[in-house]
């Protein structure tokens, strides 16, 4: 029957305001979305393999490397891993908390950068950050005011903004002083007020109507927003240590994408990152991003994926005010760093990056050789469920012209902050290089 | 495709980049100092962790630019700024012999950043002969 149903593909080659090479591709016969693909072209980049034979203490260090936006994310997962393979946790005291405030400053410069200068366009009309500074040049400001905020906490803890050198498996190699987080309160209680500001304008912004509801994966720690460690819990029962990530992911080759599609074995597409965090754990914000959030109309869960820069504004002021929390309290340490001695083990990390949930597994022997490494970003986790949305995006503006549907399409991606080169490290490359098919 | 001027470091540094895009716009050589790392760790008054911790470095043979950020933080360098203009690795290799790194921490050290440059190629192939 799909004579008199007239075909209509909707493609953009070269994503932009996302980090790395993406493409998407729709294709509608009649009113029925027949194909829906996140094309991912960046080529894998081995990270896995270049892994294997390097010392344990080096992991964070090179899978840093992975992310130029999100560097600490890596990082933490690495020495968490390691940490478990070694039988050594930092569950609390001052080296933990360093740990989240650095992690604070990465949430901070990614979400500002992701907000105000890859996000608001879509909403504002403007192609790009550059153009909306002609006429909204205050809110491109606050978005580097505020990111700037969050590289000063990565350059004081972790020495520098972009692949920070100072964390170790164990810990830090020096541990600032008191002093130096204190130079750290002014430009985040003034970020902080920006943050809050951000909420209250991200809630007025025109959204699509859209409810998307993908089985919603975070990290969940009682009493604590999930930011550095945490079981993975999603809102369709699942409630596992990051050890038995494996026996609930699955990870697999598609043609269309470098980037492997991860699923829930049972049950299959679902969703990290922000909506999946808020979903999960609201209750353990801190009481101004709670209020921010409750002011904003935020319901105890957000089905609309492009309310979503409402909700990374909710967690900038949340990492921004623990962050300051975590700066009065300091302690300095005793060491910057506990022993970690190898042995013949795996070991298993999860931590919260600003776009999702990211998994490292490694196999070290007795010398703290890795032998085996397994990495499992964010977005590889997110493409069927972005995949999900742009479907469901479509199938409610196939009135809007070829243009307006392709930039409702672009955002629906841009939604989730996707970090293709994240994406596409991983190992195995089994690919049919037969017709590409789009 | 054609390179007018390469600027080391993972990531670069953004005072040499201006420099770099400052110069090609006033059309002169970009001032992009090729020393060591260690000109830097004496100009911030850092003191050496090789001599003083006994900390294997990377700093002797490695391109200056990130401000020498590692010593300051009580780590060696390694690398990320890839080969100095003048790297001589036979005598850094040995001094880091000195201190307790075994071949394989020398062919992992030269084998990290910039691992394909023709010097810490080299450095490495010479440390997995043994």
């Amino acid at each position: 029957m799909s004579e008199g149903r007239p075909t209509r593909v909707i493609r953009t080659d070269y994503l932009a305001r996302v980090e790395g090479e993406g493409a998407m591709y729709v294709r509608l016969d009649g009113r029925t979305v027949a194909d829906v693909k996140l094309r991912i072209y960046e080529p894998p980049r081995f990270f896995e393999a270049m892994l294997r034979g390097r010392a344990f203490t080096e992991a964070p260090d090179i899978t840093a490397r992975i992310c130029g936006i999100c560097p600490v994310a890596y990082q933490m997962s690495a020495v968490r891993a390691m940490e478990d393979a070694c039988g050594v946790a930092i569950d609390a005291g001052p080296l933990r908390d360093l740990r989240r405030l650095l992690y604070c400053g990465e949430w901070i410069e990614s979400h500002s950068l992701h907000v105000y200068m890859l996000h608001a366009p879509d909403f504002l009309g403007y192609t790009g950050a550059v153009e909306m500074a002609r006429d909204h040049a205050e809110i491109v400001e606050q978005g580097l005011q505020m990111k700037k905020a969050g590289n000063a906490v990565m350059t004081v803890v972790g020495g520098r903004e972009v692949h920070p050198i100072n964390v170790r498996v164990g810990g830090f190699y020096r541990a600032p002083s008191p002093a130096q987080l204190r130079s750290l309160v002014d430009p985040l209680e003034h970020a902080r007020e920006t943050a809050l500001a951000t909420v209250r304008w991200a809630a007025t912004l025109p959204f699509p109507d859209v409810t998307c509801t993908p089985e919603l994966v975070a990290l969940s720690e009682p009493g604590a927003y999930p930011i550095d460690r945490g079981r993975i819990v999603s809102d369709r029962g699942l409630d596992i240590a990051p050890a038995q990530f494996d026996e609930h992911v699955v990870e697999e080759h598609v043609e269309h994408s470098n980037a492997l599609h991860a699923r829930i074995r049972e049950r299959g597409t679902y969703l990290t990152g922000p909506l999946a965090r808020y979903a999960q754990s609201s209750q353990t914000l801190r009481a101004l991003a709670r209020d921010a959030a409750l002011h904003a109309g935020l319901g105890p869960v957000c089905s609309n994926p492009f309310q979503s820069i409402v909700v990374r504004a909710v967690e900038l002021v949340q990492a921004c005010d623990e962050a300051l929390a975590l700066i009065e309290d300091y302690q300095e340490p005793d060491a910057p760093a506990v022993e970690v001695t190898p042995r013949a083990a795996v070991g298993h990390g999860a931590t919260e990056a600003p776009r999702g949930m990211l998994y490292h597994r490694y196999e070290i022997d007795e010398d703290g050789t890795i032998l085996d490494a397994r990495i499992v970003p964010p977005t590889s986790q997110n493409q069927l469920a972005i995949e999900e949305d742009l479907r469901a995006v479509v199938e409610r503006s196939l009135d809007l012209p070829d243009e307006q549907l392709s930039l409702r399409c672009e955002q629906a991606i841009r939604n989730h902050d996707p970090c293709i080169s994240c994406a596409t490290h991983f190992l195995e490359l089994t690919v049919d290089r037969g017709a590409d098919g789009v | 495709m054609p390179v007018d001027f390469e600027l080391n470091g993972c990531p670069i540094n953004k005072q040499q980049l201006l420099e770099v895009i400052g110069a090609h716009l006033a059309g002169r050589r970009p001032r992009v100092r090729a020393h060591s790392v260690c000109v830097e760790c004496k100009r911030r008054g850092t003191v050496c962790v090789m001599v003083a911790h006994g900390t294997p470095c990377l700093g002797p043979v490695t391109h200056a630019g990130c401000g020498a950020i590692c010593p300051a933080y009580d780590r060696g360098c390694y690398g990320c700024y890839g080969p100095m203009e003048s790297p001589n690795e036979p005598a850094l290799s040995a001094g880091m012999a000195a201190l307790g790194s075994q071949e394989l921490d020398l062919v992992r050290v030269y084998r990290t950043f910039n691992a394909g440059s023709e010097a810490f190629a080299k450095a490495s192939e010479a440390h997995e002969r043994g």
